[in-house]
């Protein structure tokens, strides 16, 4: 069993395989060469992702990667979807990384780098001032490539409100998301929402306009460090 | 008696007076491979990882040096790694100054014998014990090459291991006479007990003296605990050598432990030194060696718990994930807060830095399967 090395200066850690997926292919689609992105885990889980709940115990692992091996990781993004309030999904970021009993620095705002070796910085999906989710900015860049599926899946789901009236916006956005990957693998429409991030058939657009704020903040990084 | 054990019959230091000493820091300077080293915030347990030639068995080895007394220490710890002759044994020396110095040529990084190598630990109990090794400025005696004539002298200035504490300064000259090699030394020594895959297994003696001590007890449980298969351990004479013998089901006639495994043999030799050397510090090189993988949780386990009891100090190095993984195991059982991960990496100059990650990230970290070694 091979052991998770660190290559990159940077680091993303987010919540799901998926936005592990996202980030990666983002990053590599736009050239943004010294990040890479993984999933939040917890102590003994380290083939599943935990979610927010795994923040914590992964920025430790990471700070003993600081701690012994100088130089190899510089700075950790922590992305996490905005949800209903992005300032809420901030303040539950801030408490992960409190929880590491301050061995690593807390952000005192959204997207600007606090601290050194490492230096902590958090944004929020699809943006620090919107609430929303990964699937809400994935199924949006889909918008103009596969604009033939836009009005059958608005169709669907008003046709589906009944059942799903009381649904919070993320599952109703991953509804969305859903039926437009169902519809775009012959072979398997039940294909997961990773698995088609991490395929080489993806047919997403990272290059999309849609992620250009956030492909910015990425490439612009290194000189917001201190 | 060439065992990692520094004899401390004679000691200061009572192990019987229920106190116990951590070592809460180490500065080396100008010693072996560290050329100005310090690792502060010490544990009851430490791990030390790290490439090989990166240290890792040199910081034991300077560890074990600090804690003696006398000379014959480095010559040991020199004779275990395949160099130099037997402490009684006559050296062939080839009329230079350099083959003295050869003796002690590698002590010093980058072979510079210009400066004093030195090696302290502070400790939680004792305050520091420090020892510096360097030439004497002058020469202070001519050495005898061979019984030709007159002609074949050599002037030594002798090389001068010092020890100091708040209480004691002794000095070990390291002398010539005879063809052999002689140390002046102190009993004055510090708890610590080394356990090296190049040292000689020689806990035979210190079994029988727990043994005689009423001691042994808690060690043959343990061992039985883990071994079910073992019945009984007794010290038997073997061919004029004393030895530890096992008694196994189902067999009637009893084995000596060396020939049954190398697992068996490791660990009562952790645990005979843990129990020798209550309330000290113990240092185990390798310690994976010769364990089955899926026996080192249970080992660990045992090997913790009874530090825990004598109050040990244990610093070990290993290349083993799965030791590592057990370790952190065993750690997350409400030790957290008592163990670090160290690591030595070797700079460009050639000099080692050892940095250190504490409990509760160095656990997440090899519980999340990152890359810690």
């Amino acid at each position: 069993m091979g052991n998770a090395t660190i290559n990159k200066p940077f680091r993303v850690v987010c919540e799901g395989r998926a936005d592990a997926a996202f980030f990666n292919g983002l990053f590599i689609s736009r050239g943004i060469l010294d990040f890479e992105a993984e999933c939040a885990k917890t102590n003994g889980e380290n083939k599943k992702c935990a979610g927010k709940s795994g923040i914590t115990d992964t920025l430790l692992a990471l700070k003993t990667i600081v701690d012994l091996r100088p130089g190899v990781l510089k700075a950790i993004v922590i992305a996490v979807d905005s949800d209903s309030d992005p300032e809420e999904a901030f303040k539950t970021v801030k408490e992960s990384i409190r929880a590491t009993k301050a061995l690593l620095p807390v952000p005192r705002e959204m997207l600007k780098p606090e601290g050194n070796d490492p230096a902590i910085a958090v944004v929020t999906i699809p943006w620090i001032d919107t609430p929303g989710h990964l699937d809400a900015l994935l199924f949006e860049s889909m918008r103009i490539s596969h604009s033939d599926l836009m009005k059958p899946i608005d169709d669907f789901c008003h046709a589906t409100e009944h059942r799903t009236v009381n649904w919070s916006d993320g599952s109703k956005a991953k509804m969305k998301l859903r039926c437009a990957i169902a519809a775009c693998y012959k072979d398997d429409p039940g294909k997961s929402l990773a698995f088609v991030l991490e395929s080489s058939a993806c047919q997403l657009d990272f290059g999309d306009s849609t992620f250009d704020r956030i492909a910015k903040y990425f490439t612009d990084f290194n000189s917001r460090l201190s | 008696m060439d065992t990692g054990l520094q004899d401390a019959e004679n000691a200061s230091w009572n192990a019987g007076d229920g106190e116990s000493v951590m070592i809460d820091k180490i500065e080396i300077s100008n010693f072996r491979c560290f050329k100005s080293l310090t690792i502060g915030g010490l544990k009851k347990f430490n791990v030390l990882v790290g490439p090989s030639g990166s240290g890792k068995t040199a910081l034991l080895e300077a560890l074990f040096l600090v804690a003696g007394g006398s000379a014959e220490i480095y010559y040991r710890l020199r004779r275990w790694r395949g160099l130099g002759a037997g402490e009684f044994l006559p050296l062939s020396l080839t009329g230079t100054r350099m083959s003295y110095e050869s003796m002690f040529r590698e002590l010093f990084f980058g072979f510079d014998n210009k400066a004093s190598a030195r090696v302290e630990i502070i400790d939680s109990k004792m305050g520091y014990r420090r020892v510096s090794v360097n030439y004497k400025p002058e020469a202070e005696y001519e050495l005898p090459l061979d019984e030709e004539g007159p002609q074949n002298f050599i002037q030594v200035n002798p090389i001068v291991f010092s020890w100091k504490t708040p209480i004691m300064h002794v000095e070990s000259k390291v002398q010539i006479k005879e063809g052999k090699v002689q140390f002046a030394g102190t009993n004055d020594v510090y708890p610590i007990w080394l356990i090296s895959p190049s040292a000689p297994v020689g806990y035979a003696q210190h079994f029988s003296d727990l043994s005689k001590g009423g001691e042994s007890g808690p060690v043959v449980d343990e061992f039985r605990n883990l071994f079910p298969i073992v019945r009984g351990l007794s010290l038997e004479s073997s061919a004029g050598q004393m030895a530890l013998f096992v008694e196994l089901s189902p067999f009637k006639e009893k084995m000596p432990i060396g020939m049954i495994s190398a697992g068996m043999n490791k660990y009562l030799e952790v645990m005979v030194a843990i129990a020798s050397n209550p309330g000290g510090v113990v240092l185990i090189d390798e310690i994976e060696n010769g364990f089955y993988y899926e026996s080192l949780p249970i080992m660990l386990r045992s090997v913790c718990r009874f530090a825990e009891e004598r109050k040990v100090q244990l610093i070990a190095t290993t290349h083993s994930y799965e030791f590592l993984e057990a370790f952190a195991s065993v750690m997350s059982e409400g030790r957290e807060q008592h163990f670090n991960l160290l690591r030595s990496s070797r700079n460009v100059d050639g000099s080692v830095d050892i940095r250190i990650s504490r409990g509760p990230s160095a656990k997440a970290a090899i519980l999340q399967h990152f890359e810690v070694r």
